[in-house]
């Protein structure tokens, strides 16, 4: 898979499965969203969301009942979940949806079937180039029309489509397509100065909450590694047959357990009467509660303890092929163990490391269901931003202009490491 | 320079007993040879005298000191894998100067250090290649430099010479025996192939089934084996099968399908044992007077010949299908040929005959 992409659907996708979270909370009268501060609540006032803002175009779907838990509020907007929007064409524009997908699949059958039926001399005609007549006329179909769809309808077009977004005003629904549908930068110039006329030079929160994410997540991305490289390696060159199926299932089974249930449980065992307070305060170690949530500990295991498999897998993958042989040379040549790993196992298994960094890091820099559940009140995620700026704010452009610069970051910052590293795309992708 | 003394070690995984108490010392300076089939635990022996196996029973002792509780890096062996393991994202003179690389050796004093064994074993200035740019048979040598270079005072090789193709097998096995005699050092040499064995070797140890079955130099081993899985396993060898008769002079009489027939008995049998009597196909001439009273004699009917150039292969037909009896006979201008069913009279020069008891038999 190739990371810049995979990790921006990884984080769209997160996007859009959030406002469907359950409610954990007793359900609370439909009370207007800047009042609710209570329990865990993310309070960040966005600077220069004017009183002004324009109603939404509600694109974004809302739940009934709202989520007062999660739903930061935007003090000085307008917009309240019971205000029931114009439908607007653009709904039917936008989504590349389950009927458009059924439909290509139910196209790519027929196709497939009529090529079955007419095969002489169609396939008398594709059985000219090699990648034909080596996979078969219906099975060639079938693979280019997939990739092909995949790479069109799932990657590109959404992408560009938030992409061209980024350039326009928020517009109300009937200006779409008027005189007043230019292109324009401001969205990307409010990340760096704020509102036009503001008292800042440059948008510090934002730019703040920009720079932590990107710092927390090498710090995740770094901690992942350590934490699971003795792993990979144990389980790659120590362990054989059943033990290694034992640890595999012990790795994956836990992630059978949805995400937002995952991170309500770390929320759980780090409160401040949870599992881990109790824990050491029962033990004498601490002398009262620690607000471990408040600190983001919670917020850092969660989210390293999230993408551990992406970083597992790729380092059992290298580690693996690496000939025991090499180690016991390194060993017998009187090689300390650290000496071995970082002359021997190491470079040997640099692909993998870093193609499990790439991915723990892009998806880490745009998670968005932990830091919600388990960020410290004073903490934001880029991309709650992000998703304030779609959901709550009801600016879709200045979401997508946010999103993007997020996006050509980390993928800035991938590749700046990858060069550091001497990594080349092809390695990554090895595997 | 040390000998290596293996105190009666054995060594179990589980039930399986991989080496059965094996009591030998290797001398200091010696070429040394552990010969047998695959299975039968010379390489466990390896690991253990190189730190990577522990014995289950006695003691590995090199230089006099009892190794037991000192791990491979602090051992002064250094070990050849028998798929050379070299590192492939290392250059070769980074390869070769690893061991000192560990050891906290400057980086010039490495390179000069890497020179030198490049020059020893003749690749001078192949230092900055990749391993992937040799041959084979550099690679071998890259992997003996890469061994020396921490200047073990043992030095460990698990077959290194199985991977290469026949030819540069036998040009490195005289390359082999040349370094080891310009650095002195021991050499521990594990092998199936019994040509390698035989030509590099001071002394071998036949092993089978994780039993050191004789220990000894070439010659020894090829002319007297002590049991009859040596016999069968080293060179080629008929075995005739039947009871001694008579046990006289340091002779043994077996009475075989072929009549009673005479070899030296080494292992003291008696009147009524089972027993092998073992003749090489070189030792067998044909002969025109068979007599029925002669134990140095007997006959058997002409299966095939083989004309092999320096030798012509006749083989006969024996008690057993699968194993015909062979008789090689060196080509002179007047060397005769025998047509196939006919009945070939050969003697043979009961010295060179011997009667050991009855065992295991190695398969070809």
């Amino acid at each position: 898979m190739s990371d810049p992409t995979g990790s921006s659907i990884g984080m769209l996708a997160q996007v859009q499965i959030t406002p469907s979270l359950p409610t954990p909370s007793k359900p609370e009268p439909q009370a207007a969203p800047a009042t609710s501060t209570g329990g865990f609540s993310i309070n960040p006032s966005l600077p220069g969301s004017t009183p002004t803002q324009q109603v939404n175009p509600t694109r974004t779907p809302q739940l009934p009942g709202g989520s007062p838990s999660i739903t930061p509020s935007l003090p000085g907007t307008t917009t309240a979940p019971t205000a029931t929007p114009p439908e607007t064409p653009v709904v039917e524009e936008s989504g590349i949806g389950f009927s458009e997908v059924f439909i290509a699949i139910i196209a790519v059958a027929l196709i497939m079937l009529f090529v079955r039926r007419r095969s002489g001399r169609l396939s008398a005609d594709m059985r000219l180039t090699k990648f034909v007549r080596r996979n078969g006329v219906a099975i060639s179909i079938y693979l280019l029309t997939f990739t092909t769809g995949w790479i069109i309808f799932m990657i590109a077009l959404p992408q560009l489509y938030m992409f061209d977004f980024s350039f326009r005003h928020n517009l109300l629904p009937m200006e779409i397509g008027g005189p007043k549908d230019v292109y324009t930068l401001k969205n990307y110039n409010y990340l760096l100065f704020g509102r036009e006329g503001g008292d800042e030079l440059l948008n510090w929160l934002h730019l703040e909450v920009f720079f932590k994410t990107i710092i927390a997540s090498v710090i995740v991305t770094v901690l992942n590694f350590l934490l699971c490289y003795p792993l990979a390696f144990f389980m790659a060159q120590m362990v054989k047959g059943r033990g290694q199926r034992l640890l595999f299932l012990c790795l994956l089974l836990p992630f059978w357990v949805n995400e937002i249930l995952r991170a309500f449980a770390f929320k759980l065992i780090f409160a401040e009467l949870g599992l881990v307070n109790t824990l050491l305060v029962g033990l004498g170690i601490l002398d009262q509660p620690y607000d471990f949530l408040g600190a983001n500990v919670a917020l850092y295991t969660g989210l390293t303890y999230a993408y551990i498999l992406l970083m597992i897998f790729p380092l059992y993958n290298a580690i693996e092929s690496l000939d025991h042989n090499q180690i016991e040379a390194a060993r017998d040549m009187g090689a300390s163990w650290l000496k071995i790993h970082l002359r021997v196992v190491m470079p040997h298994a640099k692909p993998g490391i870093a193609s499990g960094c790439t991915m723990v890091f892009m998806l880490t820099a745009g998670a968005l269901a932990a830091p919600n559940i388990l960020g410290g009140p004073s903490s934001l995620w880029f991309t709650q931003i992000i998703y304030q700026w779609y959901n709550t704010g009801g600016n879709w452009p200045q979401g997508a202009a946010y999103a993007f610069v997020l996006l050509l970051s980390c993928i800035i910052f991938v590749r700046i490491m990858m060069r550091v590293f001497k990594v080349s795309l092809g390695d990554i992708a090895q595997r | 320079m040390s000998s290596v003394e293996l105190d009666h070690i054995t060594i179990r995984f589980g039930d399986f007993v991989a080496v059965d108490n094996c009591d030998l010392t290797i001398n200091s300076g010696e070429f040394f040879s552990f010969l047998g089939p695959s299975g039968c635990g010379k390489t466990t022996i390896l690991r253990a005298i190189s730190g990577f196996a522990d014995p289950t029973d006695g003691s590995v002792k090199i230089g006099g000191r009892d190794m037991h509780g000192i791990g491979p890096n602090k051992r002064p062996t250094a070990l050849i894998f028998q798929n050379l393991a070299l590192f492939p994202l290392m250059s070769v003179a980074d390869n070769i100067a690893f061991a000192l690389e560990v050891r906290g050796v400057k980086p010039k004093e490495r390179r000069q250090r890497a020179e030198e064994l490049l020059n020893l074993i003749a690749l001078p200035d192949q230092g900055d290649k990749m391993v992937s740019e040799l041959s084979g048979g550099q690679r071998q040598r890259v992997a003996i430099a890469r061994a020396l270079a921490v200047e073990p005072e043992v030095l460990l090789l698990d077959e290194p010479l199985s991977a290469l193709d026949l030819k540069l097998r036998q040009h490195m096995r005289s390359e082999l025996r040349a370094i080891q005699q310009r650095v002195g050092i021991t050499f521990i040499y594990i092998t199936h192939d019994q040509g390698e064995a035989l030509t590099m070797s001071d002394r071998i140890a036949v092993m089978s089934a994780g039993i050191v079955q004789q220990v000894g130099d070439g010659a020894e081993i090829y002319n007297n084996p002590a049991t009859s899985f040596v016999a069968s396993f080293v060179g080629e060898n008929n075995a005739f099968h039947g009871k001694v008769t008579r046990a006289e002079n340091g002779y043994a009489i077996i009475e075989t399908n072929f009549g009673a027939l005479r070899g030296v008995n080494r292992r003291g049998l008696i009147v009524g044992d089972d027993a092998y009597l073992f003749i090489r196909p070189e030792a067998l001439r044909p002969t025109e007077n068979t007599d029925a009273s002669d134990d140095t004699s007997f006959q058997s009917e002409i299966l095939k010949e083989e004309f092999e150039g320096s030798f012509l292969h006749v083989f006969l037909r024996s008690e057993n299908e699968q194993k015909p009896i062979k008789m090689a006979l060196i080509n002179d201008a007047r060397i005769a040929r025998h047509a196939v069913g006919e009945t070939l009279g050969m003697s043979f020069d009961p010295d060179f005959a011997v009667a050991l008891p009855i065992g295991e038999l190695a398969d070809e």
